[in-house]
């Protein structure tokens, strides 16, 4: 630094050296220990197989229609319902949570607590806090229950008749639907 | 200056094509049920119309983007002439690139729907099809990594904050030079708290059927979810990581860090992106795969919400979805009620930002090559200004004023500030002088030498009179 002119007041000024060595040595050190902890995390995560989930889970399809006049909570209901008398849902089995079955399907959890609320009350499942919704066994039916099957059947043999379907024809289908549902805890 | 602009362009370019070359890449294939993005049956692919569309879409694809490769890499030359050009035809470029985009995905797309319904190529009973497989949804918890993974990283990335208020306080810095580190801070923490975010909405994201078999919907749900939750926590890990090591480097070894540090963090800041993209490109292949090898896949035929190109479901309540036209994108649902209006406020306030970003940095770059240095002396207050940077002092503060021929002999690092071809302003510091703040016409001798009790001024004239001028001045008043 070539100087031409200088004009000194008091003390020289105070000049930092940030030069020291073991700062340097501190970068290099910790350079290097960084890169091995990003290597490591990289293979962690590279290594990270996917194994398949094996748990042994329960399986039925819902499929909803929300095209159809059919309202959310009944077709869901009724798939439900299905499920369980084809032994697809087994006794004990945990149906998933309010909120992931609305999430998954796309609707209000309200409607899917509507669901619940009905299926509890018809007896099919069993609500706990901590559980949540599980399949209940095998029960006997109901006077209720008979009072409603007999409502249905009868609207169903009426538009069968009406349709020209003959009773052999009608019994059939019904023993054909009935033969596919094995409920657990039921007799075959 | 114009070396470094070329070297992050030409980067940015390498990347930018690529990556959209490959990932929209596939339209021309029969994938998931769909080509083009409208489902088709399978024995509809080798149709006359749909295979002609195809071959004329894929090729015209190749040729966009190997143009628009090569453009994109000439353009960048534009650097070393002129800077203001290059911004402006590179942001020409950019802007004819995406529109070119999405002209060749959804032109095509559109076509094939209007092949699709001249054919009566459509499946009633697949239409507006909701499917729940119970035993994902009872397990989705299980299909992802636990969010609480980037909490000790979050903590750690938020608590350098005291390295920071350290750094200021150890090595006396203002705030005008603390501006880049609390920068550098907010984004490190930011980019933390970014994804996490991104991870529980992964998490809450609905789970697909893609098939009658449970073991697939498991097997494919898991495979995606756990891809994008473990990129998620990598990629925290990896930023938080980079940033806690930037920051101890500020504290232990000083604030003026040498370009090959901020390069190396520039590395690892891009290891931390592998750490996303590596897991989550590994899943696309992979589910490719699950999904080709399944004899019983499922297909909602929703087309009819898809047929302008975008998705528009005004009975979804999502408001975004997974893109038709690339599975690890995600979309809007122009359906839902006040997405339109979001997605027109969100887009203008982006491109006004980009806009007055550029508009900012042009006037920056344009004060620094205009700059005209002033110094102004009134009852024992100095000033000197330029460029939008100022230093003011009183006499008392003076240790000594000197004429120098050239700056001293040292290694001088911009804190804050601009360092051209001809003038060097702002906030500097350098190894041996320390904090300094400089005035500088680089081509221009002699300059004023002012050390205060705490920081160093360099400033000169353009007119050497004018500088020994200035040194009279101030030497006079302290000999009084």
């Amino acid at each position: 630094m070539i100087c031409r002119k200088k004009f000194w007041l008091n003390k020289c000024p105070r000049t930092v050296d940030y030069n020291i060595p073991h700062r340097h040595r501190f970068r290099s050190v910790s350079m290097i220990f960084v890169f091995l902890l990003d290597i490591s995390i990289i293979c962690i995560i590279i290594n990270n197989t996917d194994d398949t989930y094996k748990r042994e889970a329960m399986r039925v399809i819902i499929s909803l229609d929300m095209s159809s006049t059919v309202p959310i909570y009944v077709q869901l209901r009724n798939q439900i319902v299905t499920g369980i008398g084809r032994g697809e849902l087994k006794a004990g089995e945990t149906l998933p949570s309010v909120r992931q079955m609305a999430q998954d399907a796309g609707v209000n959890s309200m409607t899917v607590n509507k669901t619940y609320q009905i299926l509890k009350t018809e007896g099919f499942i069993e609500i706990d806090r901590r559980k949540g919704a599980t399949v209940c066994p095998v029960q006997h039916a109901e006077e209720r229950f008979r009072e409603k099957l007999e409502a249905e059947l009868e609207l169903l043999s009426a538009e069968a008749s009406l349709k020209g379907m003959d009773k052999k024809e009608f019994l059939r289908i019904c023993e054909e639907m009935f033969q596919t549902m094995h409920p657990a805890g039921s007799e075959a | 200056m114009a070396l470094i602009l070329f070297i992050v362009f030409i980067i940015c370019d390498l990347m930018i094509v690529p990556i959209c070359w490959y990932t929209y890449g596939k339209q021309g294939e029969y994938r998931e049920g769909m080509v083009l993005g409208v489902h088709i049956p399978p024995e509809c692919v080798s149709h006359p119309e749909v295979s002609d569309l195809c071959s004329r879409s894929v090729k015209n694809w190749k040729r966009f983007q190997a143009v628009n490769f090569a453009v994109s890499l000439l353009i960048c030359f534009l650097c070393f002439w002129n800077f203001t050009v290059f911004i402006l035809v590179w942001m020409i470029w950019i802007a004819e690139y995406i529109l070119g985009l999405e002209y060749l995905i959804i032109v095509p797309h559109r076509r094939m729907y209007r092949i699709k319904l001249d054919h009566g190529w459509i499946d009633e009973s697949r239409k507006r099809i909701v499917r729940i497989d119970t035993a994902v949804s009872a397990a989705a918890e299980k299909l992802v990594l636990d969010w609480k993974y980037h909490l000790p990283i979050l903590i750690l990335t938020a608590l350098t904050v005291f390295l920071v208020w350290g750094t200021q306080g150890k090595y006396r810095m203002s705030s005008g030079e603390m501006l880049v580190i609390w920068a550098l801070y907010g984004s490190g923490v930011g980019v933390c708290v970014l994804f996490l975010v991104f991870h529980i909405w992964i998490t809450r994201a609905p789970n697909r059927v893609y098939s009658e078999r449970t073991e697939v919907n498991l097997a494919v749900n898991r495979l995606t979810k756990r891809a994008w939750t473990e990129g998620c926590t990598a990629a925290s890990w990896l930023n938080g990581i980079a940033w806690i090591w930037m920051s101890a480097g500020y504290f232990f070894a000083g604030p003026e860090l040498s370009g090959f540090e901020y390069l190396i963090y520039g590395l690892l800041i891009t290891i931390a992106a592998a750490g996303f993209l590596v897991p989550v490109i590994r899943s696309v292949g992979k589910r490719k795969e699950l999904l080709e090898a399944d004899p019983s896949p499922f297909y909602v035929d929703d087309d009819e919400y898809w047929k302008y190109g975008w998705y528009n479901n005004p009975n979804d309540r999502r408001i975004l979805v997974q893109d038709r036209f690339n599975s690890m994108n995600y979309t809007t649902n122009f359906g839902r009620p006040g997405v339109k209006r979001a997605v027109i406020i969100f887009t203008t306030v982006i491109t006004v930002s980009c806009a007055a970003l550029v508009v900012w940095v042009f006037s920056i770059l344009a004060a620094f090559d205009n700059a005209e240095v002033v110094f102004a002396g009134n009852e024992g207050t100095y000033s000197f200004e330029a460029a939008g940077y100022s230093c003011e002092f009183e006499e008392e503060e003076i240790r000594s004023v000197s004429l120098i021929e050239s700056m001293p002999d040292d290694k001088f690092t911009k804190t804050n500030g601009g360092d051209t071809e001809k003038v060097d302003i702002g906030h500097f510091r350098g190894k041996s002088t320390g904090k300094c703040m400089m005035f500088i016409y680089k081509k221009y001798t002699p300059i004023l030498e002012i050390k205060l009790e705490d920081m160093t001024v360099f400033a000169n004239s353009r007119d050497a009179q004018e500088t020994e001028g200035w040194y009279e001045e101030l030497s006079a008043q302290l000999q009084s």
